[in-house]
């Protein structure tokens, strides 16, 4: 038999061992999960590394593609420009079932109405299949390789990556920094004069810089591209169709300057309306009047040809937001509107 | 876990993809591709959100008569037609030669700029055609002259006509050009907004003579 005491310090005993016990376990606890939390930060970090620089290399890869597609496509309209082709040009329906599939196993639901974006649709959804994959394994691997690393092993490798970033993020800020140089130079030849000279050089020069300049984020058309129609107008000289629509146009073009057939004589309220609308032909006119920068031409040429001042200049500089984002950069074949 | 940190990056990928395009003509439609004078021309809208009509059709105010506003409706049986039906026309009938899109200004407004595909036939030119004009205009549309000398407009082309826009008149003077020697009515629609409604969105525009100083 237990005496009272004896009975009271073994419950104490027990009941400290248990105590005891658990706050070992728990201790452990504590610690893996402690370590589990730093182990899924360091994780992330990892992936969201890799996620950036995933998409960074998509993001170049894609742009390649577009340029290519872009080039190809230019060359496309190019010759089909000779050829004589129907009035419209819809999408092939067979290369439309190709785009369908594609996109399928892709998993994207890209399909588009869009008929001559055919080819460039199919090669970018390949390049994205390809680029997802290429991501998810590089994310899958990181993740693995994460598992078998000690902390130490992965402290180093974000360190590694993090100096990778800053690397990345000074050259970038070289390349910024050497376009505001080329500003800087242009503008001090150019100082005292409301006027520039732009040679052939400097625009190649300024070209080089803006391409290596990371644009994708910019929605805006590059303005200071000499051959970006801004308006979205197709200039065509002549009618050299052979195709019905052309014909048709000839016949008709043909019996309107036919005056052996006579026409009923015009009322003087037909008259007046003829006339007024010729009036207003001529305000549309100075609307619609252009010129195509040369070698050797600033606003201040062009102002002194336009209006016999130079100092107009600035009339044709605000007449071409579009174009212009500054009175002292113009680029050679660029069209610029001169109103009247 | 692995599907969930990827589905940000595919949605990434496929946002980047989808801003390929910006200003699409429809939902569905980016751009459509028709023809003019024998080439090839793609029709779509102005890529740059910034931009803004300059001077280029942007007067407000003409001298009313003669430049007045514009009814709805030139004739209760003539329908009227909008952007969309202008490039719908251009896949549908215009591919087919089954359709035309007229400009019906005078030849010095349409050589500046006009509707890729559209062809000139000036208002002045139907106006004042006498029967024996009329008939040689309609038999290039299609219309057949039947041996007891009945025209046969059953294959004429359908016809979708604009001018300048809702000051101008001068669709209204084409129009009834066609209907006085009985062009049918169902063969007729009407582009209201014109020329100035199809630059206002940024469109493609056909350039036959530049005016260059």
């Amino acid at each position: 038999m237990l005496d009272k005491d004896q009975y009271n310090q073994e419950e104490y005993n027990d009941y400290y061992k248990q105590e005891t016990q658990s706050a070992e376990i728990k201790g452990k606890q504590e610690e893996s999960s402690n370590k589990k939390g730093i182990f899924i930060l360091l994780g992330l970090i990892l992936l969201s590394v890799a996620g950036y620089f995933g998409y960074r290399t998509f993001v170049t890869s894609k742009n390649n593609v577009v340029t290519s597609n872009t080039v190809n496509e230019i060359e496309k309209n190019t010759s089909t420009q000779e050829e004589v082709t129907p009035p419209v040009t819809l999408e092939p329906i067979q290369s439309k079932k190709e785009t369908i599939n594609l996109n399928k196993q892709s998993s994207l639901d890209t399909a588009e109405v869009n008929s001559s974006q055919t080819t460039i649709k199919v090669e970018k959804n390949t390049t994205l299949t390809q680029e997802t994959e290429t991501i998810s394994n590089t994310i899958q691997s990181t993740i693995e390789e994460t598992q078998k690393m000690s902390p130490d092993e992965i402290a180093q490798v974000v360190q590694l990556v993090m100096s990778q970033i800053k690397t990345k993020e000074k050259e970038e800020e070289t390349l910024k920094n050497e376009d505001k140089n080329i500003d800087k130079q242009l503008m001090s030849e150019l100082s005292g004069s409301d006027v520039e000279i732009i040679t052939d050089n400097e625009n190649t020069s300024l070209t080089t810089a803006l391409s290596k300049v990371d644009s994708t984020k910019d929605t805006k058309i590059n303005k200071n591209t000499a051959s970006t129609n801004t308006y979205n107008k197709v200039k065509i000289e002549e009618n050299s169709g052979s195709d019905q629509l052309s014909k048709l146009s000839g016949q008709i073009s043909d019996l309107i300057s036919d005056k052996k057939t006579p026409d009923v004589v015009e009322t003087v309220a037909e008259q007046e309306y003829t006339q007024e609308l010729q009036k207003e032909l001529v305000i549309r006119e100075n609307e619609m009047r252009i010129i195509i920068v040369k070698k050797g031409d600033t606003l201040g040429k062009i102002a002194k040809r336009a209006y016999g001042n130079a100092s107009d200049f600035k009339k044709i500089y605000k007449a071409n937001p579009d174009i212009l984002n500054r009175p002292d950069r113009i680029y050679i074949g660029q069209k610029l509107r001169i109103p009247k | 876990m692995k599907k969930l940190l990827i589905l940000p990056l595919f949605a990434s990928l496929i946002w980047g993809d989808s801003n390929q395009v910006i200003v699409k003509i429809s939902n569905d439609i980016a751009s459509v591709y028709t023809t003019d004078s024998g080439k090839k021309i793609k029709v779509e809208r102005i890529q740059d959100t910034s931009n803004r009509l300059t001077d280029d059709y942007t007067k407000t105010s003409r001298p009313c008569p003669p430049f007045c506003i514009q009814p709805t409706k030139i004739h209760p049986e003539i329908k009227n037609i909008a952007e969309l039906e202008i490039i719908k026309f251009m896949q549908d009938k215009v591919i087919n030669n089954t359709g035309v899109i007229i400009d019906a200004r005078l030849k010095s407004w349409f050589e500046l700029e006009t509707i890729p595909s559209a062809i000139n036939i000036p208002f002045p030119v139907m106006q004042n055609a006498t029967k024996e004009k009329a008939e040689m205009i309609f038999k290039i549309l299609g219309m057949k002259v039947e041996n007891d000398g009945k025209w046969n407009f059953e294959n004429v082309k359908e016809l979708a006509v604009f001018c300048n826009g809702v000051w101008c008149e001068q669709s209204a003077h084409f129009i009834t050009g066609m209907l006085k020697y009985n062009y049918p009515t169902e063969k007729l629609s009407y582009y209201r907004s014109g020329f100035q409604g199809w630059k206002l969105l940024g469109l493609t525009t056909i350039v036959h003579k530049e005016i260059r100083k």
